[in-house]
C-alpha cells in the first residue's frame, strides 16, 4: 500500500454570496501525494489552487469532502501533525512592525522550535545579513523568502508551498527551485503550487492541473507536461532552412514556426543559438524569448485525450 | 504556557502598545504631580492671611456667643464650635481617600481607556497584516490560540494598570507623609477597594476590546463601533422616555461598579405635577457587575464561535 502524506476526497469549496448563488472556488478536489515525492498543484489564476492549499493547512473550512494529512482528517486533527508541516500560504504575511528575527521567532517558539533553527532557515533562504531589518522595509522577494523560512522553521516532513517563487527575481526563483529540489532529494514530501509550467517541468515528480475550481487532469509530469516546452525563442534569420539544419545539428529542437521564424524549444541559454548561427555565418535579426502559457496548455490538456498512465 | 509566553512577548514588542503604555503612564505622572500641588502646604503668606481670618472670625464669633447669651441666658445653641485655621487656608491637605472620588477616578477611567486600546492594538496587526494565518500554521488549535492572546492581553494590561496605580497611589502616600499627614488604615482600605474595583474593569475591558477586535478582525472597526457606541448608544440611554433607561448606559454602569454604587437622576420616574417625588434611583455596584458582566461574556461567546467557524485569510 502507498503511504500517503495527502489525500483528499471530494474537497469542495463554496464561497456564500448575497447574489448569484454560492461562488466554487474548490469543486470535488481528489488528490494523492505519496511520501518522498514533490507534487505540482499547476492552474492559471482562480483556479482554486490557493484555497485548496488553504483547506489542507486548516485555515479555510471545506464545505464538502474529507482532506488528511499523514492520515489524519484535517482540519479536525490537524494539531496531530501539524509539527510535521510547513507551510507557504499565497503572499505570506507577517508583523511589519518586527524583524524578520523576531517574527520568525515568536512563530518558532509557539511551535517549539529551538532558537539556533531560526539562524540556518534565514541562511537556508539567503536572508543571512537582513534578519535584524523590520519586515517593514522587505521587498515582495524578501519577504516570499521569509515566507519560506516559515514554512522550513520546523524541519517538517510535508512542505505545502503556495506559489512561492512568486515577486522573485530569475535568480530567486533559480534558488526556490533549487531548494524545492533539495527538499525532494532529501526525502521531503512538497506540494507545490504554481501557475508556471516549466516550475512544475522543472521540480516536480507529478501534478494535478486544474482550472475554474476543477481537477483537469492528474498523473507523472513526464507524461502529462513534458511535451510542453519549459521554454524556447523564436528566432528570425535570413536563410531558415539552413538555420535549421545548423541548430538541429547542435542537439536544439527546432521547428519552423512561420515564413520568417523558427521556434527553438527550451534551450538552456538563448546565447547558444546566436553562437551556433554566428560560427556558420547566419546572423540573428531577432531573438524572442517565449514562454508557453499555462491557460493554453490547461485547454488543450482539457480537450485533449489523457496520455497514457494519467488520471 | 508556550503560547502564552509567545503572546505575552508579541504583546511587548509591538509599537502600538508601548505608545499606548508610556501615554497611560504620563497620564498618572501628570494626576499624580497635579494632585500634589492642588493640595501643597500654605505658605508663609497664605497662612498670615489665614491667620487674620480666624482672629475675625473669632471675634465675630466671641460677640455673636455673648449677644445671643443676653437674649436667652439657658440656649445651648449659643456654643458654637471654634473656628479653626484649617477653615481659612486656601486648599484641602492631601487626602488619599479624597482623591479616589476625585483624580483616582479620572485615572481608573484612562486606564480603562488605555486597556481598550491595547485590546484593540495587540490583535488588530494580527488580522490587518494577515499573519494570523502564519501563527495558526505553527498552532492550529483556534480554542488555544484565543485564550493565549486573552490572557496574555488582560495579564499584560492589568499588570501595566496595577503598577501605574501603585505609582499614583505610592508617591501620594510619600507626599503625605513628606507633609506630616500620613494616611491612616482607613484611608489605605478606601484606596485599595477603589483600586481592586478599577483593576476589575481594566481587565474586563482589555478582554472585551480583544474579544471584540478578534471578532471584527481590525483594530478601527473595533474603535468604530465604540465610538459608534458611544454616540449612539450613550444618546438613546439619555434622551428615550422609558424609567430607568440610563442602567443600560455602559458608562454610568461602569461609574456605579468603580464607586461602589451611584444615585441617578430621571425625570421620567414622577409623573407631571406629582407631589413629593424624588427623580432619583440608586444604579447599584451589583447591577453593573450582572450587567458588564452579561456584555463581556456575549462578547466573548460571539468572539470565540466566530474566530472557530470562519476562515482565515
Amino acid at each position: 500500500m502507498t503511504d500517503l502524506v495527502i489525500e483528499t476526497h471530494g474537497l469542495r469549496k463554496e464561497h456564500r454570496r448575497l447574489r448569484g448563488g454560492p461562488l466554487v472556488a474548490v469543486a470535488g478536489l481528489d488528490l494523492a501525494v505519496a511520501r518522498g515525492e514533490v507534487h505540482g498543484l499547476l492552474g492559471p489564476d482562480g483556479a482554486g489552487k490557493t484555497t485548496a492549499i488553504r483547506m489542507l493547512l486548516g485555515l479555510a473550512r471545506p464545505t464538502s469532502g474529507t482532506a488528511a494529512l499523514f492520515g489524519e482528517p484535517v482540519p479536525r486533527r490537524l494539531p496531530r501533525v501539524v509539527g510535521r508541516v510547513g507551510g507557504l500560504v499565497y503572499h505570506p504575511a507577517f508583523h511589519r512592525g518586527l524583524t524578520a528575527r523576531q517574527n520568525l521567532l515568536l512563530l518558532g517558539r509557539a511551535a517549539g522550535v529551538r532558537r539556533s533553527r531560526v539562524d540556518q532557515v534565514l541562511e537556508q533562504v539567503g536572508l543571512q545579513g537582513h534578519g535584524e531589518e523590520r519586515v517593514r522595509g522587505y521587498s515582495v522577494a524578501m519577504r516570499q523568502r521569509l515566507g519560506l523560512a516559515a514554512a522550513l522553521l520546523k524541519e517538517p516532513e510535508l512542505v505545502v508551498l503556495d506559489q512561492p517563487t512568486a515577486g522573485l527575481d530569475p535568480s530567486g526563483i533559480r534558488e526556490v527551485r533549487g531548494l524545492v529540489r533539495d527538499l525532494g532529494r532529501a526525502g521531503v514530501t512538497v506540494l507545490l503550487s504554481t501557475h508556471l509550467l516549466a516550475e512544475v517541468q522543472q521540480v516536480c515528480d507529478s501534478v494535478t492541473i486544474m482550472s475554474g475550481g476543477e481537477v483537469r487532469r492528474s498523473g507523472e509530469v513526464a507524461g502529462l507536461v513534458g511535451r510542453y516546452q519549459p521554454a524556447g525563442v523564436r528566432v528570425a534569420v535570413a536563410e531558415l532552412d539552413k538555420a535549421a539544419e545548423l541548430l538541429r545539428a547542435a542537439g536544439l529542437e527546432v521547428t519552423r514556426e512561420s515564413r520568417t521564424h523558427l521556434f527553438v524549444a527550451g534551450p538552456p541559454d538563448p546565447s547558444v543559438v546566436t553562437r551556433v548561427l554566428a560560427e556558420h555565418g547566419h546572423f540573428v535579426r531577432e531573438l524572442i524569448p517565449e514562454r508557453p502559457d499555462v491557460e493554453d496548455v490547461v485547454r488543450r490538456l482539457s480537450t485533449a485525450e489523457a496520455p497514457e498512465g494519467v488520471r | 504556557m508556550r503560547l502564552l509566553r509567545v503572546e505575552l512577548t508579541r504583546f511587548g514588542l509591538r509599537r502600538g502598545v508601548v505608545v499606548v503604555l508610556l501615554i497611560a503612564a504620563a497620564v498618572t505622572a501628570v494626576l499624580a504631580v497635579s494632585a500634589a500641588y492642588a493640595t501643597r502646604p500654605a505658605d508663609d503668606t497664605e497662612r498670615a492671611a489665614a491667620e487674620q481670618l480666624l482672629a475675625r472670625d473669632q471675634l465675630l464669633g466671641e460677640q455673636e456667643r455673648e449677644a445671643c447669651l443676653e437674649a436667652s441666658p439657658s440656649d445651648s445653641a449659643c456654643e458654637q464650635p471654634q473656628p479653626r485655621l484649617e477653615w481659612f487656608l486656601p486648599r484641602e491637605p492631601l487626602d488619599l481617600a479624597g482623591e479616589l472620588d476625585g483624580r483616582g477616578q479620572v485615572l481608573v477611567f484612562t486606564l480603562v481607556g488605555a486597556a481598550v486600546l491595547l485590546g484593540a492594538t495587540f490583535t488588530g496587526p494580527d488580522w490587518s497584516s494577515g499573519s494570523i494565518g502564519n501563527q495558526l500554521l505553527q498552532a492550529p488549535r483556534r480554542t488555544t490560540v484565543w485564550l493565549a492572546k486573552a490572557l496574555a492581553v488582560v495579564l499584560a494590561t492589568t499588570g501595566a494598570a496595577a503598577v501605574l496605580l501603585s505609582l499614583f497611589w505610592g508617591s501620594l502616600a510619600v507626599v503625605a507623609v513628606a507633609r506630616g499627614v500620613p494616611p491612616g488604615a482607613a484611608d489605605w482600605e478606601v484606596v485599595l477597594r477603589g483600586s481592586a474595583r478599577g483593576l476589575l474593569l481594566v481587565a474586563a475591558a482589555a478582554l472585551g476590546s480583544y474579544a471584540v477586535t478578534m471578532l471584527l478582525r481590525h483594530t478601527v472597526g473595533t474603535l468604530g463601533v465604540l465610538l459608534g457606541y458611544a454616540v449612539v448608544g450613550e444618546g438613546l440611554a439619555a434622551s428615550l422616555p422609558f424609567e430607568r433607561m440610563s442602567q443600560w448606559s455602559l458608562a454610568r454602569n461602569v461609574q456605579a461598579f468603580l464607586l461602589d454604587g451611584v444615585e441617578l437622576a430621571d425625570r421620567s420616574l414622577c409623573g407631571p405635577g406629582e407631589r413629593g417625588c424624588v427623580p432619583r434611583y440608586d444604579l447599584t455596584a451589583t447591577h453593573a457587575a450582572a450587567y458588564l458582566g452579561a456584555l463581556l461574556l456575549l462578547a466573548v461567546v460571539v468572539s470565540v464561535a466566530s474566530f472557530l467557524r470562519r476562515d482565515v485569510p
